[in-house]
């Protein structure tokens, strides 16, 4: 049961990898992946089981699910990805720039952070999405919005730390200026933990959008999501199981990858991995 | 016995009905839910064809006065006979849509989560009812007898002297008084002022006359000869005590609500105990006023209790288990094909179920708006093109029925309508063939796009139009929106068609505010300024028989669902409500699952 | 903290008057089923207090929380919003604190053994079942676990909820799948946290110096780089505490549990304002105060670490620097 250790975490990069990658490609090959509309009602073919005509059976309108899981990942990864990217890049920028300059600036940033951590984050998600009206972008935007104040935390205090790091008070001690000493020295030694946290960010994302659509505010029918398959097949469980278990899969199967993948890229880009590996090659 | 007449044919048609919804069901599950159709017909059955009821008088005879008749009608109306042999005691536990809002005001929320337990806590109506027996008869409540005057604008009342509030206080004509005056007029205390109720427009009350010792008389804005009927809406339920809102009104408190006196109410229940978003109790009131048949007082339950589950999957599994003796009533909780598997592999026999129907799904346009939909082609090319009888099992779950509006077991009912030309009876290719014609003529055989308001809470109807419409060339644009959203923009010009759903009453009467125009009615589904309704509402008012109404009823249909088509009718909701067998003597209204909430007939046979 | 808490209540007054709608409409028709005219609404706003202009609508909200009313009555149902926290934040505060206490029961244990295999298979093994607890919508969970119940033992979990004080035994039905759908959540985050900065804090001097020590491994992780990696645990938990309420949120109404988290989302849908504007300054408050305790926890568990210094400091604190080693240990 013991592989060698670096030959285990390489097979395991190798499979998160490829995950994400079929998913992905899948999702940007959906019109070559499946020849079935996505959107397309049969009613008197409704809730068939998975077979020939069907490979993942067919919902309650009589669409393809199998069409929708593919055609769903377009949504469901766009809105994962582009909000974790979005919400860590401000909140990363907004972290470091608040956390280094502190003063009346950082006090502002950290009330306002306060207030909207007070708001668990699918309230404040659904308060935009109401705000904004239902779509992928506005959805996107909102997942996004209501990750930034965690990321401004994670950054800042990362950015505390590093301010007292030899090679910034040398940076800051020669007379770069703190733009300089933010972007050049600070920013690139936070961001390393951070790009690994959003990997973990991905999958909250992705359970967001589901809840959202729990609420009848996910991405807007018919269009398919995974969320809002789970949510829209939940009723017809018991009658038709693979409304859910297909979606529900690939959902996991998707977080599960990208948090794990996160938690891999850490390893693999600490600096001071290299000890590590030292003490990894004795044993 | 002519006077169950209705009553019967209803019953009649109820098979039939059941028996059509079923022939959609899988075979599987045929047999099954055949037996629990059968067992919920035999329930229904029981309370309408064992137990005749008492002699009804039409309302065409109550109320047509005769050439000559020269002094005010009179007519006294017994209080319908309970023939049922009840045994006492027991907790019913039920569950409930979510937290009754508005402080259980009735003058403020029609919502199901209150009216499934505001019967219980305030009875089923107020100083008439509509008759456990038939709904469509008005049967007398508080009030044992009413008569009007020949002109039908002065109606009064008199009433039951043996009525207590659950505080012991006596019932008095000061009550209605206050109460109607209350939902007409609102209250005032220095600068501050309370709403009117929301049902006040279709009241027409002008004014409240208390004549001791025990009669009410209602002065009205106009002659209304079926005014009664409006009163016996279920929803009209008195919940505001005189004797310990007066004062505090006076004082200040002016959005006092039924909640903030105790719900001290008039119905068979009174209330013990309420957790917000968890439970709420009601036990026995001892000195209700009604008997069954036998003389025995009701309720025939020591209490109910109702459970509020928002989430339907959370009340399947409560009540598979045990947990529950009834399901909740709302749109969401009443049950589909789908849920009911779950149901039947679990309880069997076990369980029974009851069959309302409901409100209806629409397409209603915005006509006030620019757009092609503007020309009544285009309107009509889309109520033809769309297949509603695939609504049925995609989007009400399997129970269902394709008619454009209220029951078909309803008296009032155009029973022709189903079968008219252009809407139902011609094969869709038929149909849809018409459609391409009619967009062509209209110059929008490449079709265009609209705007479509949409319920967050009901997604499902919206899916089924857009893709619906995908055929005909027009691109349905969902606009999905939350609760707060719905309710601003449905009543604004903002929007090019919306989702028009729910809401049917078994009277004309009162389906202005759906159906009339934007200046006199801004909630109504579909925005149109078209004088033509005013015209038919003031003539349904002015109807002095049945027959009359019913045929300005059609005309009204007619006109807005076809010739004119502001509205598409696609659906109307089968309302299924589960009961374990040994719930005895539930009430099940054929239609509107707002009526006979009260349960004060129902007892346990376990 | 208090000026915190003014400038959030401000900052939630108008995020949520710029929410389109208000909530008569919803009052009137209860969910869409009633027809009412303009006038009816206009009068209900009108009594309501809506049509004030918006600095009366705050400050009339603003004295009631100062005076004890906490924002006065629920516009939706007419409630004193003082009785709803007294019920609802009971139910929610137990189930947060239930999930909260067991997810660092599991989780730490399970983060240790994943750093003490480091990347060999009862490390990934742990990885792989914690996280689906994060990864799957916890509906779906709940839907399963329920269906699972009802399938093997024919049982379903009480439907009416009672405090621990009233009915102990009740409660613990109640609860005990929504905390374990909780704890399964937040227990993944803690875990993969706990993990890396057990892992981090091996790589730290004291540690090498502790191994040539020639302690043992085991000791080496539990007693030296546990003890240090719990201070990200502890921050981790207090970012949690938001999160654990938005994952409440939705088992509360599958649960039947009435909570915080089901109120408030249904204030957001329906737009009870007053009831959103105490709420969440509420916990706005509530989640300083934790932070406040976090920091002074800091101070406990890591003398490194000055509360002068960071009383803001609440974020993922990685103690670092090497070079206090000498100070310190």
């Amino acid at each position: 049961m013991i592989f060698p250790s670096l030959s285990l975490r390489r097979s395991a990069v190798v499979i998160f990898v490829s995950i994400i990658v079929i998913i992905t490609s899948g999702a940007i090959l959906a019109d070559v992946v499946t020849s079935r509309d996505p959107v397309l009602q049969d009613v008197t073919n409704r809730l068939a089981p998975p077979g020939e005509e069907f490979i993942f059976g067919s919902d309650n309108f009589g669409r393809d699910v199998f069409s929708r899981v593919v055609y769903g990942a377009r949504s469901s990864l766009f809105i994962s990805i582009v909000s974790v990217t979005i919400g860590t890049s401000i909140g990363a920028v907004v972290g470091t720039v608040t956390a280094y300059r502190g003063g009346i600036l950082d006090l502002v940033s950290q009330r306002l952070m306060d207030t909207l951590l007070g708001f668990p984050s699918l309230v404040l998600a659904v308060i935009l999405v109401a705000t904004l009206r239902p779509s992928v972008s506005t959805i996107t935007i909102a997942i996004a919005v209501a990750l930034i104040p965690q990321i401004v935390r994670l950054s800042r205090a990362r950015t505390l730390s590093l301010k007292e790091e030899n090679f910034v008070v040398a940076a800051r001690g020669i007379g770069a200026p703190s733009w300089q000493v933010i972007f050049r020295h600070v920013l690139p030694h936070s961001l390393g933990p951070i790009v690994s946290y959003s990997f973990g960010y991905v999958s909250v994302a992705l359970v967001a959008e589901s809840a959202l659509s729990f609420l009848g505010l996910g991405v807007p029918p018919p269009l398919p999501s995974w969320g809002g398959m789970i949510q829209e097949g939940r009723i017809f469980f018991e009658v038709a199981p693979w409304l859910i278990i297909f979606p529900g899969l690939t959902l996991a199967l998707t977080a599960v990858s990208f948090a794990i993948l996160g938690d891999l890229l850490r390893d693999i880009f600490d600096p001071r991995e290299r000890t590590v590996h030292i003490r990894d090659s004795k044993q | 016995m002519p006077s169950n007449r209705w009553g019967v044919f209803g019953q009649d048609s109820y098979l039939e009905f059941d028996v059509f919804a079923l022939i959609t069901i899988s075979p599987r599950g045929i047999r099954s839910v055949l037996v629990v159709g059968i067992i919920a017909f035999l329930a229904i059955g029981s309370i309408i064809i064992i137990d005749p009821g008492p002699q009804q008088v039409l309302p065409d005879q109550i109320l047509s006065p005769g050439p000559d008749a020269a002094e005010d009608q009179v007519i006294e109306i017994e209080n319908p006979l309970l023939e049922r042999e009840g045994k006492a005691g027991g907790i019913l536990t039920l569950a409930n849509r979510g937290d009754p809002p508005a402080g259980f005001d009735t003058m403020r929320t029609s919502s199901i989560a209150l009216h499934h337990v505001a019967g219980a806590l305030f009875g089923p109506g107020n100083l008439v009812m509509r008759c456990r027996e038939n709904i469509y008869i008005v049967c007398p409540y508080l009030a044992k007898s009413w008569s009007a005057n020949q002109a039908f604008t002065e109606w009064t009342f008199i009433l039951r002297t043996d009525i207590q509030w659950h505080d012991g206080v006596k019932f008095t004509p000061e009550d209605v008084k206050f109460w109607l005056d209350m939902a007409v007029w609102g209250a005032i205390s220095g600068d501050r002022r309370r709403a009117p109720a929301y049902f006040e427009g279709d009241l027409g009350v002008e004014s409240v006359e208390v004549i001791p010792p025990d009669q009410v008389r209602i002065r009205l804005d106009g002659p209304n000869r079926f005014f009664p009927d409006v009163l016996a809406n279920p929803r009209l339920k008195i919940a505001h005590p005189r004797h310990l809102m007066e004062d505090r009104i006076a004082n200040g408190e002016i959005s006092i609500s039924p909640l903030d006196v105790g719900l001290v109410g008039l119905g068979p229940f009174r209330f013990s105990n309420y957790e917000p978003g968890s439970i709420i109790q009601v036990t026995r009131f001892d000195q209700y006023f009604e008997r069954d048949a036998e003389g025995i007082q009701l309720p025939y339950l020591d209490g109910i209790d109702y459970v509020i589950m928002p989430d339907p999957l959370a009340m399947d599994i409560a009540f598979r288990t045990g947990r529950l003796d009834g399901g909740a009533r709302g749109f969401g909780h009443y049950l589909s094909e789908e849920r009911l598997v779950g149901y039947n592999r679990d309880l069997g026999d076990d369980f029974f179920v009851g069959q309302i129907e409901g409100g209806t799904i629409r397409l209603a346009f915005n006509v006030l708006k620019d757009g092609p939909w503007q020309d009544v082609r285009v309107r009509r090319a889309m109520a033809l093109w769309i297949d509603k009888d695939a609504a049925i099992p995609a989007v009400l779950g399997g129970f269902g029925w394709t008619s454009p509006d209220i029951s078909p077991n309803n008296p009032l009912k155009d029973k022709r309508f189903v079968i008219w030309p252009k809407f139902d009876l011609a094969p869709l290719e038929e149909k849809r063939g018409e459609a391409l014609i009619l967009m062509r003529e209209a110059g929008f055989e490449s079709g265009f796009s609209m705007g479509h308001l949409c319920r967050a809470r009901h997604l499902a109807s919206c899916q089924f139009l857009k893709d619906q419409l995908a055929g005909l060339g027009v691109d349905l644009i969902l606009q999905i929106v939350d609760e707060g959203e719905w309710n601003r923009a449905r009543t604004s010009l903002d929007f090019d068609s919306q989702q028009g759903s729910l809401s049917v009453l078994p009277i004309p009467e009162g389906t202005e505010g759906v159906y009339g125009r934007y200046s006199r009615s801004p909630d109504a589904y579909s925005k149109h300024e078209d004088v033509r309704l005013d015209r038919f509402y003031a003539d349904l008012r002015d109807a002095s028989t049945t027959n009359q109404r019913i045929e300005i009823w059609q005309d009204l249909q007619r006109y807005i669902f076809v010739e004119q088509t502001y509205i598409i009718p696609i659906a109307e909701a089968t309302y299924v409500v589960p009961y374990r067998s040994y719930v005895m003597g539930v009430v099940f209204p054929p239609e509107d699952g707002h009526t006979h909430t009260d349960f004060a007939t129902v007892w346990l046979d376990k | 903290m208090v000026i915190t808490t003014f400038i959030a209540s401000v900052i939630i007054f108008i995020i949520m008057r710029t929410l389109p709608g208000d909530i008569v409409g919803w009052i009137l028709s209860g969910g869409g089923e009633a027809v009412h005219s303009a006038e009816v609404r206009e009068a209900l706003r009108n009594e309501l207090g809506l049509n004030d202009p918006f600095a009366l609508q705050y400050l009339r909200w603003a004295y009631s929380m100062l005076t004890g009313g906490f924002g006065g009555k629920s516009l939706a149902n007419g409630q004193q919003i003082s009785d709803m926290v007294a019920r609802q934040f009971p139910v929610t505060l137990l189930l947060a604190s239930y999930a909260s206490v067991l997810s660092v029961v599991i989780a730490v244990p399970l983060a240790a053994i994943s750093a003490l295999r480091w990347n060999r298979w009862p490390d990934y093994l742990v990885r792989l079942v914690t996280i689906p607890g994060q990864a799957i919508p916890n509906f779906l969970l709940a839907l399963l676990f329920l269906l699972g119940l009802v399938m093997i033992f024919r049982w379903s979990p009480p439907i009416v909820y009672t405090n621990p004080w009233e009915d102990s035994w009740n409660h613990v039905q109640i609860v005990f799948l929504p905390v374990i759908l909780l704890a399964w959540e937040s227990s993944s985050h803690i875990t993969r946290v706990t993990r890396v900065h057990i892992l981090e804090v091996m790589n730290e001097d004291y540690i090498l110096l502790a191994r040539a020590k020639g302690l043992p491994e085991q000791h080496v992780v539990l007693s030296h780089a546990l003890r240090n990696a719990l201070v990200p645990t502890i921050t981790i938990l207090g970012l949690q505490f938001g999160t654990l309420l938005s994952g409440t949120l939705i088992l509360e109404s599958i649960f039947g549990l009435p909570g915080l988290g089901r109120a408030l989302i249904q204030a957001a849908l329906v737009r009870d304002f007053p009831v959103i504007q105490t709420l969440v300054t509420i916990l706005v408050f509530l989640i300083l105060t934790l932070n406040l305790i976090i920091d002074v926890m800091y101070g406990i568990l890591d003398p490194r670490i000055h509360l002068s210094r960071s009383s803001y400091t609440v974020g993922l604190h990685i103690p670092r620097g090497g070079r206090n080693l000498s100070e310190s240990h």
